[in-house]
């Protein structure tokens, strides 16, 4: 937005420059293309600038993991979060236009992007994929809302989420979710994810939120559905700023 | 006969100067400048080596930063870009990986990336000399195109 901005003014600066430039009497060459000729001869060649300010394919200013949806295919149980981002310096109020990145793993516990990972389908690689990953900035509201899939697991952690929040391009938490277990056992044991089973890891016993209880219970996501409907759920991220 | 695939690696840095390459520096610097925080937390690291000494997670700003690059890669439709067979022809990649040679917080033109673009599964009929005479696998017919090698080619995968 401050980008655009920025353009709109600069255009509106450039277009006053050019046209004074245009009107004046210069000494630059004329251009030298075949008319029919009754022009006054004050002209010049328009200078040529770049397109600039490198936009991206389909004319937005964005990054491809901007999006609502971060599916990117994979199948699963359907899950709907919303994160409602809020500062707590501030009387809790709500935090308009942070970037909030979640990313997880698959049903099977491999996450995109990266090669030669281990887990219970072997080693794979999924470089050059961008599944279960994406941001959206916060609404008025200060809600960013996405739609994924159940998160599977891999071996040695709890089922889980990442997240990162940025203000003002910078970083201002970065954190985990999960979910109760009994829901994420209801899950792992459903079609799609029963060839791996259950989590082997409990969230308690997990080295990350394992640490500490009162943490663990305010990264863990009440999650209302069934494996049928999908499921949903919100999350309140409180930063200081 | 060999099945072979081949990587391309195309090194972008500040001297980029076709729009693709100025744009997959552009976004994956800016990328670089917001992921690359949380392995800085105090602020006190300029480049992405001290980084990863830091904090061997740091590593994952390879694909990290790659992503802002996917949309601009996407546009190529799966043709290498600048690499040419020897006379002239595209060759297609099937797959690709990004990796961050270099960068820097405070000054963007230390920012270096290179892009690996992997063929498909080729046949190497024979090498002649610094030539690869290939086919397509999928081919029945018996054509086939030369490639040179190169410092930034290498086979990756024999069959």
């Amino acid at each position: 937005m401050e980008r655009k901005r920025f353009l709109q003014n600069s255009l509106g600066l450039l277009s006053i420059a050019t046209l004074v430039d245009a009107c004046k009497k210069s000494d630059a060459t004329a251009d030298g293309g075949t008319t029919a000729g009754t022009g006054s001869g004050n002209c010049i060649t328009s200078p040529e600038e770049v397109e600039g300010p490198y936009p991206y394919p389909g004319g937005e200013l964005t990054n491809p993991l901007q999006r609502a949806d971060i599916t990117g295919g994979q199948t699963g149980v359907p899950l709907a979060l919303t994160f409602n981002i809020v500062n707590v310096s501030a009387d809790c109020e709500a935090v308009s236009n942070a970037r909030v990145d979640i990313w997880q793993c698959n049903k099977d516990g491999y996450y995109s992007g990266y090669a030669n990972q281990q887990g219970y389908l072997g080693t794979l690689s999924f470089t050059g994929q961008t599944f279960l990953r994406g941001y959206q900035l916060s609404d008025g509201s200060g809600n960013a809302a996405f739609t994924t899939i159940y998160p599977g697991w891999y071996s040695g952690r709890a089922t889980h989420i990442h997240i990162e929040v940025y203000v003002n391009n910078v970083l201002k938490k970065t954190t985990q979710i999960t979910f109760p277990e009994t829901t994420s056992n209801t899950v792992h044991q459903s079609s799609l994810y029963a060839a791996h089973g259950t989590n082997t890891m409990s969230n308690a016993q997990d080295g990350i939120f394992g640490n500490s209880a009162t943490d663990l219970a305010n990264e863990t996501v009440a999650v209302t559905g069934s494996v049928a409907a999908g499921y949903s759920g919100t999350y309140t991220i409180g930063i200081s700023l | 006969m060999f099945m072979i695939r081949i990587t391309f690696r195309q090194v972008i840095d500040s001297s980029a100067t076709d729009v693709f390459e100025k744009n997959v520096l552009h976004y994956s610097y800016e990328e670089f400048l917001l992921k690359s925080q949380v392995y800085n937390p105090e602020g006190k690291l300029d480049n992405f080596t001290q980084m990863k000494q830091q904090d061997g997670r740091a590593n994952s700003l390879h694909y990290k930063t790659g992503f802002a690059a996917d949309g601009f890669i996407g546009t190529l439709k799966n043709v290498i870009p600048h690499y040419k067979d020897n006379i002239g022809k595209a060759i297609n990649f099937e797959s690709y990986h990004f990796e961050l040679l270099e960068s820097s917080v405070s000054d963007k033109s230390k920012h270096a990336v290179a892009v690996h673009y992997t063929t498909p599964r080729l046949i190497l009929h024979q090498t002649i000399g610094e030539y690869m005479v290939l086919g397509n696998e999928e081919e029945s017919t018996k054509e086939t195109f030369t490639v040179k090698f190169d410092k930034n080619i290498s086979i990756v995968f024999v069959n």
